[in-house]
């Protein structure tokens, strides 16, 4: 159990047991911010930093490289490395599947105006997503995720912008003409249709008279 | 992906709740902005089809119920709510009772979604499959 020792008023004291300090930190006499020590410290602790006489179990991690010697690890709160230890493969990265979704998302809308509206946070969300998993210790999935993400973003709000801008374009240019415009487009693309049809016509057609 | 030490319902099953109210609010709002919004310029100028063209009509067949109008126009985005919306809620449950039998969420289930999209925008241009693209658009709704 070890004694361990405080410091109060500029005075050391001490030594105590572990249930002797408990107590006198539950009754007030020992502040969380006190300085303790026991041997095997490597220095003087606050005591709201010394891992096994916190009373809750949601612990805050070692300061600064300081490894207080305490048989008790702080829980892992990474929830991506919590997922990992139950699946054995490391866990993907929320903020990647995040980017991607929203990369489909932008490529799904990118000919309206919508698909910007998904893209940036498709790109922003890659971005992140990137940084944070080149910053992380533990493995945690999701690289390409993010990465294809980005680029599905980048991609829609590419076009999404071609179209923004070309309509913005035709209404400066046209003055309000546009809807006549649009129609005429419309012709045009139902005409397109109607050739492809007929040569699909064609094509069956040929095929029918060579048997 | 376990947000919390104790299994609970994880915060991506919130996207089925979310996609079947905006589809009502689609089906809503749909008929009066249609006549306003101007229809795709991409489309109509280079005849290129976006991976989204007909997106717009095959939600509004998919909110009336007309199956066969809605797979006509999108067939992607169809299958991925037709599907998608109750796998998604399947492995939401499965998060949350961890001996519910069946697929758990991988990121493979994304990738098969941008790559089946990303073949399925190609092969539309091609005049083969045809009867994957969308209706013409007509111009009284």
């Amino acid at each position: 159990m070890g004694e361990w020792y405080y410091g109060k008023g500029g005075q050391q004291e001490g030594p105590f047991d572990e249930a002797t300090l408990r107590q006198r930190v539950a009754s007030g006499q020992v502040n969380p911010t006190d300085l303790v020590w026991r041997e095997g410290m490597a220095e003087w602790l606050p005591l709201s930093q010394v891992a096994e006489l916190s009373s809750s179990s949601s612990v805050v991690a070692p300061s600064s490289g300081v490894v207080p010697a305490s048989p008790y690890a702080p829980p892992e709160t990474n929830p991506a490395v919590v997922a990992a230890s139950y699946t054995g493969a490391p866990a993907t990265s929320g903020l990647a599947i995040a980017s991607l979704v929203f990369g489909i998302l932008a490529l799904v809308s990118s000919c309206m105006y919508v698909g910007i509206i998904f893209g940036i946070p498709a790109v922003i969300c890659g971005h992140m997503a990137m940084k944070k998993i080149a910053g992380l210790q533990n493995p945690v999935g999701g690289k390409g995720l993010a990465l294809a993400g980005l680029i599905c973003g980048y991609i829609g709000s590419l076009l999404s912008l071609v179209t923004i801008g070309f309509v913005v374009f035709v209404l400066n240019a046209t003055d309000g003409g546009i809807q006549k415009i649009i129609e005429n487009m419309e012709r045009q693309q139902s005409e397109n249709q109607e050739r492809i049809e007929e040569s699909q016509r064609q094509v069956e057609d040929a095929g029918e008279n060579a048997h | 992906m376990l947000t919390e030490d104790k299994p609970g319902w994880p915060r991506f099953v919130l996207v089925v709740p979310l996609t079947i109210l905006l589809l009502v609010v689609f089906r809503f709002i749909y008929p009066s902005l249609a006549g306003s919004m101007p229809s795709c310029p991409l489309l109509s100028l280079t005849g290129f089809q976006c991976p989204g063209c007909g997106g717009t009509r095959a939600a509004d067949a998919l909110v009336h119920f007309r199956w066969i109008d809605a797979l006509g126009n999108h067939a992607w985005f169809v299958l991925v709510i037709l599907i998608g919306l109750p796998l998604i809620f399947w492995m939401a449950l499965k998060e949350k009772y961890s001996t519910f039998p069946g697929p758990r969420f991988h990121q493979n289930w994304l990738w098969f979604c941008l790559v089946s999209l990303i073949i399925f925008a190609v092969l539309r241009s091609m005049e083969s499959f045809q009867w994957l693209a969308p209706d013409p658009i007509k111009s009284e709704n």
